[in-house]
Protein backbone atom coordinates (compact mmCIF):
# COMPACT_ATOMS: atom_id res chain seq x y z
CA UNK A 1 0.00 0.00 0.00
CA UNK A 2 2.71 2.34 0.81
CA UNK A 3 5.24 0.78 -2.07
CA UNK A 4 6.43 4.31 -3.40
CA UNK A 5 7.45 5.62 -0.11
CA UNK A 6 9.55 2.28 0.48
CA UNK A 7 11.14 3.08 -2.82
CA UNK A 8 11.56 6.72 -2.28
CA UNK A 9 13.24 5.60 1.52
CA UNK A 10 15.65 2.79 -0.71
CA UNK A 11 16.30 5.82 -3.54
CA UNK A 12 17.56 7.87 -0.58
CA UNK A 13 19.65 5.68 1.67
CA UNK A 14 20.51 2.67 -0.62
CA UNK A 15 23.66 1.53 1.31
CA UNK A 16 21.45 1.53 4.94
CA UNK A 17 19.00 -0.42 4.04
CA UNK A 18 19.77 -4.09 4.96
CA UNK A 19 16.50 -5.55 3.73
CA UNK A 20 13.11 -4.96 2.90
CA UNK A 21 9.60 -5.83 2.12
CA UNK A 22 5.90 -6.44 2.59
CA UNK A 23 3.83 -7.95 5.18
CA UNK A 24 0.23 -7.72 4.77
CA UNK A 25 -0.11 -4.51 2.96
CA UNK A 26 2.58 -2.97 5.83
CA UNK A 27 5.75 -2.13 4.18
CA UNK A 28 8.74 -2.57 6.52
CA UNK A 29 12.99 -2.04 5.96
CA UNK A 30 15.16 -3.44 8.35
CA UNK A 31 18.13 -0.47 8.52
CA UNK A 32 21.28 0.42 10.39
CA UNK A 33 21.01 1.97 13.45
CA UNK A 34 23.55 5.01 12.74
CA UNK A 35 21.72 6.93 10.48
CA UNK A 36 18.33 6.46 12.04
CA UNK A 37 17.56 10.22 12.81
CA UNK A 38 18.35 11.58 9.45
CA UNK A 39 16.29 8.88 8.04
CA UNK A 40 13.27 9.74 10.30
CA UNK A 41 13.91 13.97 9.66
CA UNK A 42 13.46 12.34 5.71
CA UNK A 43 10.46 10.47 6.05
CA UNK A 44 8.88 13.67 8.28
CA UNK A 45 9.77 16.18 6.27
CA UNK A 46 10.36 15.22 2.73
CA UNK A 47 7.01 16.33 0.91
CA UNK A 48 6.16 13.40 -0.89
CA UNK A 49 6.25 11.47 2.37
CA UNK A 50 5.10 13.55 4.75
CA UNK A 51 5.10 11.59 7.86
CA UNK A 52 4.56 13.70 10.02
CA UNK A 53 3.44 10.87 12.61
CA UNK A 54 5.47 8.41 14.50
CA UNK A 55 2.53 6.20 15.72
CA UNK A 56 4.35 3.73 17.36
CA UNK A 57 8.19 2.91 18.40
CA UNK A 58 8.59 -0.69 20.50
CA UNK A 59 11.20 -3.41 20.81
CA UNK A 60 10.92 -6.84 20.18
CA UNK A 61 12.81 -9.72 22.42
CA UNK A 62 13.59 -12.69 20.11
CA UNK A 63 15.44 -14.99 22.75
CA UNK A 64 13.70 -17.63 22.29
CA UNK A 65 12.35 -17.06 19.16
CA UNK A 66 14.56 -19.71 17.38
CA UNK A 67 14.52 -23.00 19.29
CA UNK A 68 17.52 -24.68 17.29
CA UNK A 69 19.50 -21.57 18.68
CA UNK A 70 21.44 -22.30 21.97
CA UNK A 71 20.32 -19.12 24.20
CA UNK A 72 22.87 -16.10 23.88
CA UNK A 73 21.98 -13.49 26.59
CA UNK A 74 24.62 -11.27 24.42
CA UNK A 75 23.46 -11.96 20.80
CA UNK A 76 23.98 -8.35 18.77
CA UNK A 77 20.69 -8.91 17.04
CA UNK A 78 18.94 -10.11 19.84
CA UNK A 79 16.21 -6.80 20.22
CA UNK A 80 14.62 -5.27 17.02
CA UNK A 81 13.12 -1.79 17.67
CA UNK A 82 10.10 -0.80 15.25
CA UNK A 83 9.66 2.22 14.57
CA UNK A 84 6.14 3.23 12.95
CA UNK A 85 5.54 6.01 10.86
CA UNK A 86 2.18 7.31 9.54
CA UNK A 87 1.21 10.34 7.37
CA UNK A 88 -1.94 11.90 8.04
CA UNK A 89 -1.91 13.85 4.17
CA UNK A 90 -0.88 11.08 2.07
CA UNK A 91 -2.43 7.89 4.12
CA UNK A 92 1.31 6.09 3.96
CA UNK A 93 2.88 4.15 6.29
CA UNK A 94 6.40 2.56 6.86
CA UNK A 95 7.84 0.74 9.41
CA UNK A 96 12.27 0.98 10.12
CA UNK A 97 13.40 -2.16 11.72
CA UNK A 98 16.47 -1.83 13.56
CA UNK A 99 18.52 -4.94 15.55
CA UNK A 100 20.70 -4.43 18.35
CA UNK A 101 21.61 -6.63 21.22
CA UNK A 102 24.71 -7.45 23.64
CA UNK A 103 25.63 -5.33 26.33
CA UNK A 104 26.30 -1.89 25.30
CA UNK A 105 23.57 -1.67 23.02
CA UNK A 106 22.85 1.92 21.68
CA UNK A 107 20.86 3.44 18.90
CA UNK A 108 20.76 7.31 18.19
CA UNK A 109 18.00 9.06 19.53
CA UNK A 110 14.87 10.74 17.65
CA UNK A 111 13.57 12.69 20.01
CA UNK A 112 14.91 16.06 18.66
CA UNK A 113 12.73 15.36 15.15
CA UNK A 114 9.92 13.56 16.75
CA UNK A 115 8.80 14.86 20.10
CA UNK A 116 7.28 11.99 21.22
CA UNK A 117 9.91 9.77 20.81
CA UNK A 118 11.01 11.55 23.51
CA UNK A 119 8.61 9.09 25.90
CA UNK A 120 8.43 6.25 23.63
CA UNK A 121 12.37 5.52 23.64
CA UNK A 122 12.34 6.06 27.69
CA UNK A 123 9.33 3.28 27.28
CA UNK A 124 12.07 1.28 25.38
CA UNK A 125 14.71 1.54 27.81
CA UNK A 126 12.16 0.95 30.78
CA UNK A 127 10.69 -2.35 29.33
CA UNK A 128 13.83 -3.89 27.44
CA UNK A 129 16.72 -1.79 28.58
CA UNK A 130 17.96 -0.44 24.93
CA UNK A 131 19.68 2.76 25.56
CA UNK A 132 19.55 5.69 23.12
CA UNK A 133 22.34 7.95 22.65
CA UNK A 134 21.65 11.31 22.46
CA UNK A 135 18.26 11.10 24.83
CA UNK A 136 17.63 14.23 26.87
CA UNK A 137 16.34 12.44 29.49
CA UNK A 138 17.08 9.10 29.85
CA UNK A 139 15.41 7.81 32.73
CA UNK A 140 12.23 4.68 33.43
CA UNK A 141 9.36 6.12 32.94
CA UNK A 142 6.63 3.33 33.76
CA UNK A 143 8.04 1.53 36.74
CA UNK A 144 10.26 3.33 39.85
CA UNK A 145 13.67 4.16 39.77
CA UNK A 146 14.06 1.02 42.46
CA UNK A 147 13.31 -1.72 39.86
CA UNK A 148 16.03 -3.97 39.09
CA UNK A 149 16.38 -5.01 34.96
CA UNK A 150 14.08 -4.64 32.67
CA UNK A 151 10.70 -6.26 32.86
CA UNK A 152 9.23 -7.23 29.34
CA UNK A 153 12.71 -9.16 28.25
CA UNK A 154 12.45 -12.62 28.12
CA UNK A 155 14.79 -13.12 30.58
CA UNK A 156 13.10 -11.72 33.64
CA UNK A 157 11.24 -14.13 35.59
CA UNK A 158 7.54 -14.39 35.38
CA UNK A 159 7.01 -13.70 39.01
CA UNK A 160 9.22 -11.86 40.31
CA UNK A 161 7.87 -9.12 42.00
CA UNK A 162 10.06 -6.01 43.68
CA UNK A 163 8.02 -4.15 45.83
CA UNK A 164 8.39 -1.01 46.99
CA UNK A 165 7.50 -1.58 51.17
CA UNK A 166 7.99 -4.63 53.53
CA UNK A 167 4.41 -7.03 52.90
CA UNK A 168 2.77 -8.73 55.66
CA UNK A 169 2.90 -12.21 55.89
CA UNK A 170 -1.25 -13.18 54.82
CA UNK A 171 -2.65 -16.89 53.55
CA UNK A 172 -3.03 -17.64 50.14
CA UNK A 173 -6.73 -16.01 49.31
CA UNK A 174 -7.34 -18.01 46.14
CA UNK A 175 -5.69 -21.62 47.22
CA UNK A 176 -7.19 -21.24 50.73
CA UNK A 177 -5.80 -22.32 54.10
CA UNK A 178 -3.56 -25.49 53.82
CA UNK A 179 -0.70 -26.62 52.51
CA UNK A 180 -1.46 -25.02 49.08
CA UNK A 181 -0.17 -26.79 45.45
CA UNK A 182 2.54 -29.48 45.78
CA UNK A 183 5.11 -28.13 43.28
CA UNK A 184 4.32 -24.53 45.43
CA UNK A 185 8.35 -24.89 46.04
CA UNK A 186 8.81 -25.48 42.38
CA UNK A 187 10.71 -22.56 40.18
CA UNK A 188 8.39 -21.89 37.90
CA UNK A 189 11.18 -22.83 34.78
CA UNK A 190 10.96 -26.62 36.01
CA UNK A 191 7.40 -27.25 36.05
CA UNK A 192 6.40 -29.17 33.04
CA UNK A 193 5.62 -26.97 29.77
CA UNK A 194 7.27 -23.87 31.04
CA UNK A 195 10.16 -22.21 29.09
CA UNK A 196 13.53 -22.78 30.73
CA UNK A 197 15.05 -20.03 32.85
CA UNK A 198 18.01 -18.34 31.76
CA UNK A 199 19.31 -16.85 34.80
CA UNK A 200 20.12 -19.76 37.39
CA UNK A 201 20.25 -17.33 40.22
CA UNK A 202 16.76 -15.79 39.50
CA UNK A 203 13.27 -16.36 41.72
CA UNK A 204 10.75 -17.40 39.37
CA UNK B 1 -19.30 -19.33 97.36
CA UNK B 2 -18.92 -22.20 100.20
CA UNK B 3 -15.74 -21.17 101.19
CA UNK B 4 -17.27 -17.58 102.46
CA UNK B 5 -18.52 -17.62 106.18
CA UNK B 6 -19.43 -14.09 107.41
CA UNK B 7 -22.44 -12.33 107.03
CA UNK B 8 -20.54 -9.10 105.33
CA UNK B 9 -18.71 -11.08 103.24
CA UNK B 10 -21.96 -13.35 102.23
CA UNK B 11 -23.44 -9.09 100.91
CA UNK B 12 -20.33 -8.62 98.77
CA UNK B 13 -20.96 -11.72 95.94
CA UNK B 14 -24.67 -10.28 95.68
CA UNK B 15 -23.65 -6.95 95.43
CA UNK B 16 -20.82 -7.40 92.88
CA UNK B 17 -22.94 -9.58 91.02
CA UNK B 18 -25.37 -6.50 90.68
CA UNK B 19 -22.82 -4.60 89.97
CA UNK B 20 -21.67 -6.75 86.83
CA UNK B 21 -24.95 -7.36 85.86
CA UNK B 22 -25.11 -3.24 85.84
CA UNK B 23 -21.87 -2.81 84.07
CA UNK B 24 -23.16 -5.87 81.68
CA UNK B 25 -26.38 -4.13 80.46
CA UNK B 26 -24.64 -0.75 80.00
CA UNK B 27 -21.64 -2.11 78.29
CA UNK B 28 -24.45 -3.94 75.81
CA UNK B 29 -26.08 -0.93 75.31
CA UNK B 30 -23.57 1.31 74.42
CA UNK B 31 -21.74 -1.48 72.46
CA UNK B 32 -25.31 -2.29 70.40
CA UNK B 33 -25.49 1.94 69.83
CA UNK B 34 -21.94 2.09 69.50
CA UNK B 35 -22.17 -0.79 66.59
CA UNK B 36 -25.80 1.04 65.48
CA UNK B 37 -24.03 4.14 64.64
CA UNK B 38 -21.10 3.36 62.95
CA UNK B 39 -22.56 0.34 61.19
CA UNK B 40 -24.99 2.51 59.64
CA UNK B 41 -22.91 5.75 58.88
CA UNK B 42 -19.68 4.44 57.38
CA UNK B 43 -18.48 7.03 55.38
CA UNK B 44 -16.64 5.64 53.17
CA UNK B 45 -12.70 6.77 51.13
CA UNK B 46 -12.75 5.46 47.60
CA UNK B 47 -9.52 4.63 46.47
CA UNK B 48 -9.90 4.23 42.71
CA UNK B 49 -7.90 2.75 40.54
CA UNK B 50 -9.14 0.73 37.73
CA UNK B 51 -12.16 0.09 35.62
CA UNK B 52 -14.32 -1.19 38.87
CA UNK B 53 -14.83 2.58 39.41
CA UNK B 54 -17.17 2.13 37.40
CA UNK B 55 -19.09 -0.35 39.46
CA UNK B 56 -18.64 2.14 42.18
CA UNK B 57 -20.24 5.05 40.51
CA UNK B 58 -23.37 2.81 40.35
CA UNK B 59 -23.51 1.80 43.70
CA UNK B 60 -23.34 5.29 44.67
CA UNK B 61 -25.78 6.36 42.46
CA UNK B 62 -29.79 6.19 42.67
CA UNK B 63 -30.31 2.70 41.06
CA UNK B 64 -28.71 0.56 43.51
CA UNK B 65 -27.98 3.36 46.18
CA UNK B 66 -25.66 2.55 48.78
CA UNK B 67 -27.51 5.92 50.68
CA UNK B 68 -29.81 2.78 52.07
CA UNK B 69 -27.35 1.31 54.09
CA UNK B 70 -25.75 4.57 55.70
CA UNK B 71 -22.54 5.04 53.74
CA UNK B 72 -23.99 7.49 51.32
CA UNK B 73 -20.96 10.03 51.96
CA UNK B 74 -17.50 9.55 50.48
CA UNK B 75 -15.46 11.51 52.09
CA UNK B 76 -12.51 12.27 49.90
CA UNK B 77 -10.19 13.10 52.59
CA UNK B 78 -9.03 9.68 55.12
CA UNK B 79 -8.77 11.85 57.73
CA UNK B 80 -12.50 11.79 57.62
CA UNK B 81 -13.33 8.24 56.68
CA UNK B 82 -14.00 5.11 58.35
CA UNK B 83 -14.18 2.80 55.29
CA UNK B 84 -11.65 2.61 52.95
CA UNK B 85 -12.66 1.18 49.52
CA UNK B 86 -10.12 -0.06 47.33
CA UNK B 87 -11.78 0.11 44.03
CA UNK B 88 -9.37 -1.64 41.46
CA UNK B 89 -6.09 -2.90 40.94
CA UNK B 90 -3.04 -2.25 43.06
CA UNK B 91 0.21 -2.37 41.25
CA UNK B 92 3.66 -2.03 43.28
CA UNK B 93 4.09 1.21 42.75
CA UNK B 94 1.02 1.91 43.95
CA UNK B 95 1.39 0.34 47.32
CA UNK B 96 3.38 2.92 49.68
CA UNK B 97 0.42 5.45 48.16
CA UNK B 98 -2.14 2.61 50.09
CA UNK B 99 -0.91 2.11 53.03
CA UNK B 100 0.04 5.86 53.56
CA UNK B 101 -3.75 6.44 53.16
CA UNK B 102 -4.79 3.50 55.36
CA UNK B 103 -2.39 5.21 58.32
CA UNK B 104 -3.77 8.43 57.96
CA UNK B 105 -7.45 7.24 58.56
CA UNK B 106 -8.41 7.50 62.28
CA UNK B 107 -9.57 4.22 64.17
CA UNK B 108 -11.34 3.01 64.15
CA UNK B 109 -11.70 1.50 60.44
CA UNK B 110 -12.70 -1.04 58.08
CA UNK B 111 -10.95 -1.92 54.04
CA UNK B 112 -12.91 -3.05 51.71
CA UNK B 113 -11.25 -5.04 49.09
CA UNK B 114 -13.55 -4.10 45.82
CA UNK B 115 -13.14 -6.58 43.07
CA UNK B 116 -10.92 -9.40 42.44
CA UNK B 117 -7.73 -7.35 41.82
CA UNK B 118 -7.96 -5.60 45.01
CA UNK B 119 -8.48 -9.09 46.69
CA UNK B 120 -6.09 -11.42 44.97
CA UNK B 121 -4.35 -9.58 42.31
CA UNK B 122 -7.44 -11.47 39.76
CA UNK B 123 -5.83 -12.25 36.32
CA UNK B 124 -2.53 -10.13 36.37
CA UNK B 125 0.23 -12.58 37.87
CA UNK B 126 3.21 -10.81 36.93
CA UNK B 127 5.88 -7.90 37.72
CA UNK B 128 3.76 -5.12 38.62
CA UNK B 129 0.75 -6.30 40.27
CA UNK B 130 0.29 -6.83 43.92
CA UNK B 131 -1.52 -9.85 44.20
CA UNK B 132 -4.14 -8.49 46.67
CA UNK B 133 -4.17 -5.16 48.85
CA UNK B 134 -4.29 -7.57 52.12
CA UNK B 135 -0.40 -7.99 51.00
CA UNK B 136 -0.06 -4.29 52.71
CA UNK B 137 -2.88 -3.54 54.69
CA UNK B 138 -5.28 -5.53 57.03
CA UNK B 139 -8.92 -6.07 54.50
CA UNK B 140 -12.01 -7.17 56.62
CA UNK B 141 -14.53 -7.54 53.55
CA UNK B 142 -13.47 -9.01 50.00
CA UNK B 143 -15.71 -8.82 47.05
CA UNK B 144 -15.15 -10.77 44.34
CA UNK B 145 -16.24 -10.10 40.16
CA UNK B 146 -14.57 -8.44 37.87
CA UNK B 147 -16.03 -5.91 38.38
CA UNK B 148 -18.73 -7.37 40.87
CA UNK B 149 -21.62 -6.47 40.11
CA UNK B 150 -23.17 -4.21 42.62
CA UNK B 151 -25.52 -6.70 44.77
CA UNK B 152 -22.58 -7.76 45.64
CA UNK B 153 -21.24 -4.54 47.02
CA UNK B 154 -24.35 -4.14 48.75
CA UNK B 155 -23.78 -7.39 50.03
CA UNK B 156 -20.32 -6.70 51.45
CA UNK B 157 -22.10 -3.68 53.25
CA UNK B 158 -23.96 -5.69 55.08
CA UNK B 159 -21.66 -8.58 55.67
CA UNK B 160 -19.28 -5.47 56.72
CA UNK B 161 -22.40 -3.81 59.09
CA UNK B 162 -22.76 -7.13 60.78
CA UNK B 163 -19.53 -7.67 61.58
CA UNK B 164 -19.61 -4.10 63.29
CA UNK B 165 -22.49 -5.15 65.00
CA UNK B 166 -20.73 -8.75 66.51
CA UNK B 167 -17.95 -6.21 67.92
CA UNK B 168 -18.03 -5.71 71.77
CA UNK B 169 -16.95 -2.00 73.16
CA UNK B 170 -15.41 -2.47 76.86
CA UNK B 171 -17.05 1.33 77.84
CA UNK B 172 -14.60 1.33 81.06
CA UNK B 173 -10.83 1.34 79.92
CA UNK B 174 -10.00 -0.44 83.30
CA UNK B 175 -8.91 -4.04 83.20
CA UNK B 176 -11.91 -6.11 84.82
CA UNK B 177 -10.12 -7.49 87.79
CA UNK B 178 -8.41 -4.60 88.94
CA UNK B 179 -11.90 -2.69 88.65
CA UNK B 180 -13.47 -5.96 90.96
CA UNK B 181 -10.48 -5.24 93.37
CA UNK B 182 -11.15 -1.76 93.36
CA UNK B 183 -15.10 -2.35 94.50
CA UNK B 184 -14.31 -4.31 97.20
CA UNK B 185 -11.95 -2.57 98.95
CA UNK B 186 -14.21 0.10 98.44
CA UNK B 187 -16.83 -1.65 99.96
CA UNK B 188 -14.40 -2.93 102.69
CA UNK B 189 -13.38 0.63 103.66
CA UNK B 190 -10.01 0.02 102.70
Amino acid sequence: MSQKALELFQARFPEDVISSGSALGNEWARVKPARIAEMAAFLKNDPSLDMKLLSDLTAVDYLHYNPDKPLDLEDPERFEVVYSFASISTKQRLRLKIRVGGENMTIPTIAFVYRTANWWERLVFDFYGVKFEGHPHLRRILTYDEFKGHPLRKDYPVHLRQPLIPERNVQDLVRGPGPGRSDRHTPFSQRPGSRPNTRSDAYD
Amino acid sequence: MSSIQTADQNLIPGLVTRLDEAEGFFQKLTSQSLAWARGYSLFSYPFVTACCGMEYMSVAASRYDIARYGAEFPRFSPRQADLLMVVGTINNKQAPIVRRVYDQMAEPKWVMAFGVCASTGGFYDNYATMPGVDQVIPVDVYVPGCPPRPEQVLDGIRLLQSKLTRQVHDPIAEPPSEKKKNVFLRILGQ
